[in-house]
């Protein structure tokens, strides 16, 4: 009897990412787009970065984040469309209300990626891989884009779930087949490792996820501070983290960690324009803009400090955001110490719904 | 092909056709145009088309040809360069081996041509329902309405502007974005053909209209199906496709009930208004207005730029008001109304909609929504 009733604790989280969103969405506007290699983004002769990139464009090595130029560089041929972010917020309306139709519990990510929690769901489905089925499919008819789907019992799972099948995927990891998956998963496919840590976990001659499983807690938050207790349970994996409707957006934010220190600001002012670029890419796919530009360093002997500003307009501007950043690095004072880590972040996001007080347009009654 | 053509003519002509070859990153092809020279009994013409698959237009031009022929060239680098030639002809030639040369006295371009064709062909066909208007008539519904179509791609049915046939012989045309609308309704001659409804008509091709209008004061006819509008303006057509969809009822959202009338000049309160909206770098431009007896009061402050105010005489009898208003909004309608040195703005309460109405013209009507701004 009791094996026919699922165990309560366990969560069914479905995560969405759509396919190349923003390229998607020109391609299905303009017809005459589809099956050329297609960049949005800035023009290829500007400093700005690629936000999309169709799978024809991919297929030469262009992805996102990746400047305009150097994409020109890989695929001559491309077709670059400047963004039309008004466009893409439209779409991403649309299917965050597709989304809303199986269960209000949505943490949307970005313009083209959320976590639905569908344990329990409005259409009383219990299967929440036939609900990630109807909604790619709702998504399909009604916007005539493609996304990826992962099914896990927990949001870490989901989303690396997503990313097995793309385009058009759906991937389930089922909660006996979490321990065999994870214990196979490349680190370098979690969400939170980057190119410094898993450099660490291969010095430690580590590659799996599930390897990771032999290193003890204390090992783990000594190496990694705050997050080697994230790594200790997805190693495990287990994920607790709720899937967060109202979880606003407070900071866009993206760090390098170096193989070895510096001290050469030419090299270092290099990396700082690399991760102004990276971090104006992030921005354009969370589809906001922010005011306040915070700058991290970390010193040779781990000591960590920011200087930050805060600008006239939200920007998210790959120019303004490497100026400001470089004049805050040059105005730290650690001009010269042997440098670990460089980081970049802006606050004060313009998604913060209006203050009361502030001006609303009112608009005609069948404007939904 | 051998022609010899008048160098404004050409260049005129390509100033029409150029905006539709700009935005083609994704179809090089459709960066050129088609140059075609028929021999024709005193001297002969030359055809000028373009298409970008949703607009195309076709002009033909007398000119003097030599030997008849078609090429299919870069339209911008033409036009750039032969506005330059300080000539009064522009020689055009071709060879077998896809050369164009272009000659302005002793200036000379050389182009290679594609091949012809690849490039898309457009056919005009016979349309049922059909109106003629003269092209200054045409060119106000045009400019009065398509200000207030979205430009952003949210809604699709309301990039256009709403064009209904009715009555018999009256035309009406509407656009809105959903925060404003703007209405224009002008008598039409030779109405024919049972007339489907209504049909949208893009922005960029009413935009493009208004560009083929400006060469022409004749009288032009508009015919039109489900699916295109073509219009005839001499022997210049235009071809679009239109957007498919319901545009919204409009009908219900015109006020009938404003019960505070005031009489502004144009000029002046354009003039108000750029000076208030400068205070804002956004897309919304509050400004707040005060009604008082025979005085409005313009203001708009941001807290960390400053504060801004202008007053100016009207005719107003009613109790005092305060509305808000996103300034762009009045300042494209106000901008469009050139046929009267007053305008008539009709209100009820600082959320309801502003009726905006033109003394001599009972043609023109324009709804403006609030903006709702803490005083």
């Amino acid at each position: 009897m009791f094996s026919e009733i699922s165990d309560p604790r366990i969560r069914k989280i479905v995560h969405i990412d759509m396919d190349a969103f923003f390229a998607s969405v020109e391609i299905r506007d303009n017809p005459a787009l589809e099956g050329l290699p297609v960049v949005v983004g800035g023009s290829p002769n500007s400093r700005g970065v690629v936000a999309a990139a169709s799978y024809e464009a991919r297929r030469f090595g262009i992805h996102s984040a990746m400047a305009c130029s150097r994409a020109y560089r890989l695929c001559p041929q491309a077709v670059f469309i400047p963004p039309s972010f008004e466009k893409y917020r439209g779409v991403s309306g649309e299917i965050r209300a597709i989304f809303h139709r199986y269960t209000d519990l949505v943490e949307p990510l970005s313009l083209d990626e959320a976590y639905l929690d569908v344990t329990e769901n409005r259409v009383g489905n219990p299967s929440a891989t036939r609900i990630a089925e109807a909604i790619k499919g709702d998504i399909l008819r009604e916007t005539k884009l493609t996304a990826s789907a992962g099914v896990a019992p927990n949001k870490f799972l989901a989303k690396i779930a997503s990313d097995e099948r793309k385009p058009d995927g759906l991937f389930v990891i089922r909660p006996q087949d979490v321990a065999a998956f994870v214990k196979i998963l490349p680190l370098g496919k979690v969400p939170g490792i980057g190119k410094a840590t898993l450099g660490a976990f291969e010095a430690l001659g580590m590659t799996t996820c599930g390897q990771l499983e032999s290193l003890p807690l204390a090992e783990l938050t000594h190496r990694f501070g705050k997050r080697g207790a994230y790594f200790h349970r997805i190693a495990r994996g287990i994920d607790d983290r709720a899937v967060e409707p109202h979880r606003e957006r407070k900071s866009v934010s993206i760090e390098d960690t170096f193989a070895e220190d510096h001290d050469d600001p030419q090299w270092l002012l290099e990396r700082l324009a690399e991760l102004a670029a990276g971090l104006a890419g992030r921005m354009v796919s969370a589809g906001v803009k922010g005011r306040t530009l915070t700058v991290k360093l970390r010193t040779a002997q781990f000591r960590t400090i920011t200087r930050s500003v805060t600008l006239a307009a939200h920007t998210d501007q790959e120019g303004t955001i490497r100026a400001q950043a470089e004049a805050l690095f040059r105005n730290s004072g650690l001009m010269g110490e042997k440098l670990r880590l460089l980081g970049l972040g802006l606050s004060q996001l313009d998604n913060a719904p209006p203050e009361p007080g502030l001006e609303s347009q009112l608009a005609f009654p069948w404007v939904g | 092909m051998k022609l010899s053509i008048e160098k404004n003519l050409l260049v005129n002509a390509l100033q029409v056709i150029t905006p539709l070859t700009d935005k083609s990153s994704s179809k090089p092809i459709l960066s050129n145009f088609l140059l075609e020279a028929k021999l024709k009994e005193g001297g002969g013409v030359v055809k000028l088309s373009a298409t970008d698959y949703e607009i195309s237009i076709s002009g033909e031009f007398p000119a003097k040809v030599e030997e008849p022929g078609v090429a299919c060239i870069s339209a911008r680098k033409v036009l750039e360069v032969c506005r330059e030639f300080s000539s009064e002809e522009v020689r055009i030639s071709s060879d077998e081996q896809l050369w164009v040369t272009l000659e302005g006295g002793p200036s000379r371009l050389r182009l290679p041509s594609v091949e012809v064709g690849l490039y898309p062909h457009m056919d005009p066909p016979e349309l049922p329902n059909r109106f003629t208007m003269n092209s200054r008539e045409l060119r106000q519904c045009i400019e009065l309405t398509t200000f207030a179509a979205m430009t952003n791609e949210t809604r699709k049915n309301l990039m256009g502007v709403c064009l209904r046939l009715s009555n018999g012989n009256s035309t009406q045309w509407v656009a809105t974005d959903g925060h404003r609308l703007a209405q224009v309704t002008r008598e039409a001659k030779d109405v024919q053909g049972e007339s489907p409804p209504e049909i949208i008509v893009p922005r960029k091709a009413m935009m493009e209209m208004l560009r083929v209008l400006e060469h022409h004061d004749e009288a032009v006819e508009v015919s039109f199906d489900e699916r295109h509008l073509l219009m005839t303006a001499g022997k210049t057509l235009l071809m679009t496709r239109l957007i498919e969809g319901k545009f919204p009822n409009v009908e219900q959202v015109i006020p009938k009930d404003s019960d505070r009338t005031v009489l502004v000049n144009r000029e002046r309160m354009i003039n108000a208004l750029k000076i208030v909206s400068f205070m804002s770098q956004d897309k919304i431009k509050p400004v707040k207005m005060t009604l008082e007896p025979d005085l409005l009061r313009l203001e708009s402050e941001r807290a960390e730029f400053g504060d801004v105010l202008d007053e100016l005489p009207v005719e107003y009898a009613g109790e005092n008001m305060k509305i808000g208003f996103n300034a762009r909004y009045l300042l494209d309608v106000f901008s469009v109304i050139q046929q009267s040195p007053e305008v008539k703005m009709k209100l009820k309460g600082s959320l309801n909609p502003c009726l905006i109405e033109i003394p001599n013209d009972s043609g023109f009507l324009s709804v403006v929504m609030p903006l709702r701004i803490e005083w």
